[in-house]
């Protein structure tokens, strides 16, 4: 019997690896090369009988209702597994409220019982997928374009870049761009929009761009799309403008390979070169034909301009590929990491039940020692549990 | 039905403080609360396919990935593709006619095909299979091989850490003399003698870390050729975003790289209490099957009420509404209807301590019921419009199926109770708004049960728990906007 | 919400010793192979084509205004064949929806406007929204709502399903009255 139960012990059930993006929640198990499945994040919301998204929440309470109906939908319709007394790994991004992640922490101990967690951002599953020691994660999400560096398994805090050039900037320029090309106000819905950008946009080399503002080229061929309602036909400007505001440099100094030249800047000035030399671009917006080619374009213009000439002295950018799709690469790295250890490093259920408190970076108070006076003036503001 | 179609009129304030419609609560018979599904743990019971309604074992299951071998989703419009069956002519000399001298019969091939958007295997380059189930090629994902690699450097660097840490508890607990020993039991240890010898250390001889390669970046991207913008675009070639997410290991940009992809399975689920971990529902093994094993619905349990009719509700002033009662258990029921304000609070009854519960409690820190805590909502109820209840005791007969036939409604009308049919009764009440209630808004009302309920579970041996209980519950009735 | 009374004209319609109300605005082709269970109610300009092959209903069925029963038929190579259409008990079909299924289980909900496919299997307990169209051959497994054109499982329904549908087609019999004046 005894034996039995070491057994038992000893070959944990497999862990699930979550990544809860802003448009699509990647989800699967750990060790395997690829997602279970890639779904939109958002469920079928009963009582208001219409799709409701994960991150259309206005407080705590009403964003955990959404996480609970999500993960149910994740491992009843999709993954087909027992929530309870299985490791969960969640990628997150650095940037991620802490709201958010208290209450994903609550829903899982507490509502799905997994028996722990294990927290882990995406820049540095990023970087594990490729096994390169130093590597500067350039990641493209639906919101928020981030640039983190990480240097032997080490995020560079201070060095994060964050600037609103993911997808929705390309979405709301395609907006535009069509409204224009078409001479009406055309209020196409989001997915729509997504699905133009993806089947006809594609991103013009810097040398065309540049020709492209003089107006001296002749426009990229116009697509017909179709749709049940009213088609409309693409024009070749809004095909290969789209994507346009990640590039578009002003005083802000606001734009993707800005930000990139920032992050490298503000890095320890050992790991520059080497950084500069293992970038890394990955998230959905990433897989847009021809993106990859004009960041390095960019960057190879730019990093020979003030104020970069001075401050960097980078000559070279190399650029990695992830064994995985660009949507898919933090999960991946998930997936390795959760499999590795064996779920080793989880924040296990009853130490969560005990502090009811995840550690984070932002947040000194798990680097101070227990004999901190600190933890006394925290204990009478607030009563743990 | 009409819990389907319509919007949900009356709704069921439930033990953790949601509100849902009668037909969406369960009704746990041990601890005599209504549930509902926010507040239970579901459990995966079985798996099946939803097409050919095939049981599949929990561990074939996973061995092939949650996918049914014998059916298949377009890859185009994820309806389920069908098995067509051609004949494929032996091939002939169109000069030599005669069929008879040929010896090939005539074989059925078989390809498949979508109803729904007429995609078939035949489009992308599927060649014909000869037989109808299977068979079809499977595709491997392009990274797995990089993926197994990292994975097996990992490995291999998790375990060497778990080494080095066992290795240097081991050593802190040997070296108890103040100097090291070098020839210590067996001479020189074999670490110190690589060292020495001027080796690598033992431990990273593992081959997956030594032959690891890390990823080579390149300066070369790949570049968009010099014409792309010029070139022809088809966008009904380039697949949408659901199409690539359907098979997210190719996730292909070419419409013509689209492959079948086996049906997902499906589960059955059962549902437990969490208080008391008792099974709430548990379906029958069978996926044809609409029958459960164990089905404690709070519909089977908890008087219903639905609205009959009621006059539009104005400010200041009192209208009538029209409800009816039915008793869907196999017993009577008195009821007495209550303002919410009315309901005892429930008492957390301390549960009697025997070293066991209490063991068990010590045992497992985190089931001290925390769950609840978070789970645990304050509904809020209405306060505007107030159902004026009639402090009367209504007893409602039990369910009776062969009484639908009996045809003699009995006649104890009085000026609240309308009608009554075997288990059913109609009540007349009123309806009183607040006068500041604002026009436009929604009209609800907050009305509260008293129910007796007969428990029929067999007792807890040597627990002589009383078999019939008085039961509170707090519904909310919509009566559509407040007129002006 | 309790259901309203519904009133039909006497003088239109039919009733059979077994329960069955059939309106006489109807197209029931081939009749002798048409077996209503008891309790069913066939409103006006329905039609069932009995003439392709037999259409059996269960009892308590709701056929309602406009819509086709009509069973469905496979190619093969050597011509085209029709097959029998089962209804199981407690099933309603909406107004001017097209049912090619080959089986309709038990306590099935079908909205108005719908367009079942030919050859569909729909499984006991289940629910297609209206406006919905469903491919042909498509398995509704039970306890799913479908919608949408292709229509595709959106939720699952009540586990008191079974009980939903019988309270929901015997109250609709229930109130479906002639109309007392003339």
């Amino acid at each position: 019997m005894a034996l039995y139960e070491g057994i038992a012990l000893i070959q944990e059930k497999q862990a699930v690896v979550l990544d809860l993006g802003t448009d699509y929640t990647k989800f699967g198990f750990t060790g395997e090369a690829a997602p279970r499945c890639i779904i939109p994040s958002e469920y079928w919301c009963t009582s208001e009988r219409r799709f409701k998204r994960v991150y259309d929440y206005n407080n705590e309470e009403e964003l955990y209702d959404n996480l609970v109906h999500m993960l149910h939908l994740l491992y009843f319709r999709h993954v087909l597994v027992n929530p309870k007394e299985r490791k969960v790994v969640v990628v997150e991004s650095l940037l991620s409220p802490t709201m958010f992640r208290e209450t994903l922490a609550k829903v899982l101990f507490l509502h799905y019982e997994v028996s722990g967690v294990m927290w882990a951002d995406s820049a540095r599953l990023c970087a594990l997928t490729l096994g390169a020691p130093v590597a500067l994660v350039v990641s493209l999400g639906a919101r928020d374009a981030e640039v983190v560096a990480v240097v032997h398994g080490c995020p560079v805090l201070q060095a994060i870049q964050s600037q609103p050039l993911g997808a929705r900037a390309i979405h709301d320029e395609l907006a535009r761009l069509l409204d224009r090309d078409n001479g009406t106000e055309l209020h196409l819905p989001d997915h729509v929009l997504e699905d133009i950008k993806v089947r006809a946009c594609f991103v013009p080399g810097r040398a065309r761009a540049l020709q492209l503002a003089g107006g001296g080229a002749p426009a990229a061929r116009a697509a017909p799309y179709t749709r049940a309602e009213r088609s409309l036909s693409v024009s070749g400007a809004a095909r290969e403008l789209a994507a346009e505001p990640l590039f578009a440099r002003d005083n802000e100094m606001a734009s993707l390979p800005d930000a990139v030249l920032q992050c490298i800047a503000l890095c320890p000035i050992d790991a520059r070169r080497e950084l500069a030399e293992n970038v890394l671009v990955t998230g959905g917006t990433a897989a847009l034909p021809g993106l990859r080619a004009r960041l390095a374009q960019e960057l190879r213009h730019l990093v020979t301009l003030p104020p970069y000439r001075d401050r960097l002295r980078v000559s070279k950018f190399k650029f990695h590929t992830a064994p995985a799709h660009d949507n898919a690469a933090a999960w991946v790295g998930g997936a390795l990491c959760g499999a590795a250890d064996g779920g080793a490093r989880a924040l296990a259920r009853d130490a969560f039940a005990r502090e009811r408190r995840l550690a984070d970076w932002p947040s000194l108070l798990h680097t101070t020692p227990r004999t901190h006076p600190h933890w006394d003036e925290l204990a009478e503001a607030e009563p743990l549990g | 039905m009409a819990y389907l179609t319509q919007p949900d009129y009356i709704k069921y304030v439930c033990s953790c403080g949601q509100l849902k419609p009668i037909t969406n609560l369960y009704f746990c018979r041990h601890c005599l609360k209504i549930r509902c599904g926010f507040c239970i743990c579901h459990e995966v019971d079985s798996h099946y396919c939803a097409n050919c309604l095939e049981n599949m074992p929990s561990s074939e299951a996973r061995l092939k990935k949650n996918r049914c071998s014998s059916c298949f989703d377009c890859p185009s419009c994820f309806h389920t593709l069908s098995t067509r069956a051609t004949i494929a002519q032996p091939r002939q000399d169109p000069a030599a006619g005669d069929a008879k001298i040929e010896n090939k019969q005539p074989k059925k091939m078989y390809y498949l095909s979508c109803f729904n958007c007429r995609w078939t295997s035949r489009d992308v380059g599927i060649p014909d299979q000869p037989v109808a189930s299977g068979g079809w090629p499977e595709r491997t994902n392009p990274f797995a091989a990089r993926v197994n690699q990292l994975l097996d450097y990992y490995k291999a660097i998790a375990q060497q850490e778990k080494q080095e840490k066992l290795d240097r508890e081991r050593k802190k607990f040997a070296i108890r003399g103040k100097y090291m020993n070098l020839t210590d039991k067996t001479g020189l240890t074999g670490a110190m003698a690589r060292n020495i010898a001027g080796l690598a250390s033992s431990e990273s001889s593992s081959s997956a870390i030594a032959n690891f390669v890390p990823s080579q970046a390149s300066e070369e991207v790949e570049e968009l050729p010099e014409d792309y913008h010029t070139q022809e675009v088809n966008l009904k070639q380039i697949t949408s975003m659901r199409q690539r997410l359907r098979a997210a290991e190719w996730q292909p940009r070419s419409a013509a790289r689209l492959q079948p992809a086996a049906r997902a399975l499906s589960v059955k689920r059962s549902q437990r209490c969490r208080a008391c971990d008792h099974n709430l529902t548990k379906p029958e093994y069978n996926p044809g099957s609409v029958k459960f094993k164990i089905e404690l619905l709070a519909y089977y349990h908890v008087p219903e009420v639905k609205i009959i009719s009621y006059e539009t509700v104005k400010p200041g002033e009192t209208t009538a509404l029209l409800l009816k009662l039915t008793n869907p258990t196999a017993h009577e029921m008195q009821v007495r209807l209550l303002q919410p304000q009315d309901v005892p609070e429930v008492e957390e009854r301390e549960e009697p301590k025997s070293i066991e519960k209490s063991l068990e409690k010590s045992l497992n820190l985190e089931k001290d019921s925390s769950w609840s805590k978070v789970l645990q909502r304050r509904a809020a109820l209405p306060t505007a419009c107030a159902v004026r209840a009639p402090d009367a005791a209504l007893t409602l007969a039990q369910r009776d199926d062969a009484a639908e036939y009996d045809d003699d409604p009995q006649h104890d009308t009085s000026d609240i109770i309308m009608w009554r049919k075997s288990n059913k009764l109609a009540l007349r009440l009123q309806v009183a708004t607040a006068a500041g209630a604002a026009p436009g808004g929604p009209a609800r009302a907050a009305l509260a049960l008293q129910y007796s309920y007969r428990n029929t579970v067999p007792p807890a041996a040597a627990a002589p728990a009383p078999r019939d209980h008085t039961l509170y519950t707090t519904l909310v009735i919509h009566l559509g906007t407040v007129a002006e | 919400m309790e259901l309203q009374d519904t009133y039909y004209n006497k003088s239109e319609y039919v009733e059979t010793a077994s329960g069955n109300k059939v309106s006489r605005q109807t197209v029931l082709c081939g009749s002798q192979n048409i077996v209503l269970h008891g309790k069913v109610i066939v409103q006006s300009d329905a039609i069932i084509r009995g003439d392709l092959a037999n259409v059996k209903t269960g009892r308590f069925c709701i056929i309602s205004k406009g819509s086709v029963i009509r069973p469905p038929f496979k190619k093969f190579s050597k011509g085209v064949a029709f097959f029998p259409l089962q209804m199981g008990d407690h099933v309603f079909v909406g107004e001017n929806t097209v049912v090619n299924a080959a089986v309709v289980g038990s306590y099935v909900y079908i909205g108005k406007n719908v367009v079942i496919g030919r050859r569909c299997v729909l499984k006991d307990c289940c629910m297609i929204e209206d406006n919905s169209v469903l491919p042909a051959e498509t398995v509704v497994p039970s306890f799913a709502r479908y919608s949408g054109n292709p229509a595709r499982l959106i939720t699952t329904l009540p586990e008191a399903m079974p009980d939903l549908m019988t309270e929901f087609t015997k109250s609709y019999y229930q109130h479906f009255l002639p109309t007392t004046v003339n």
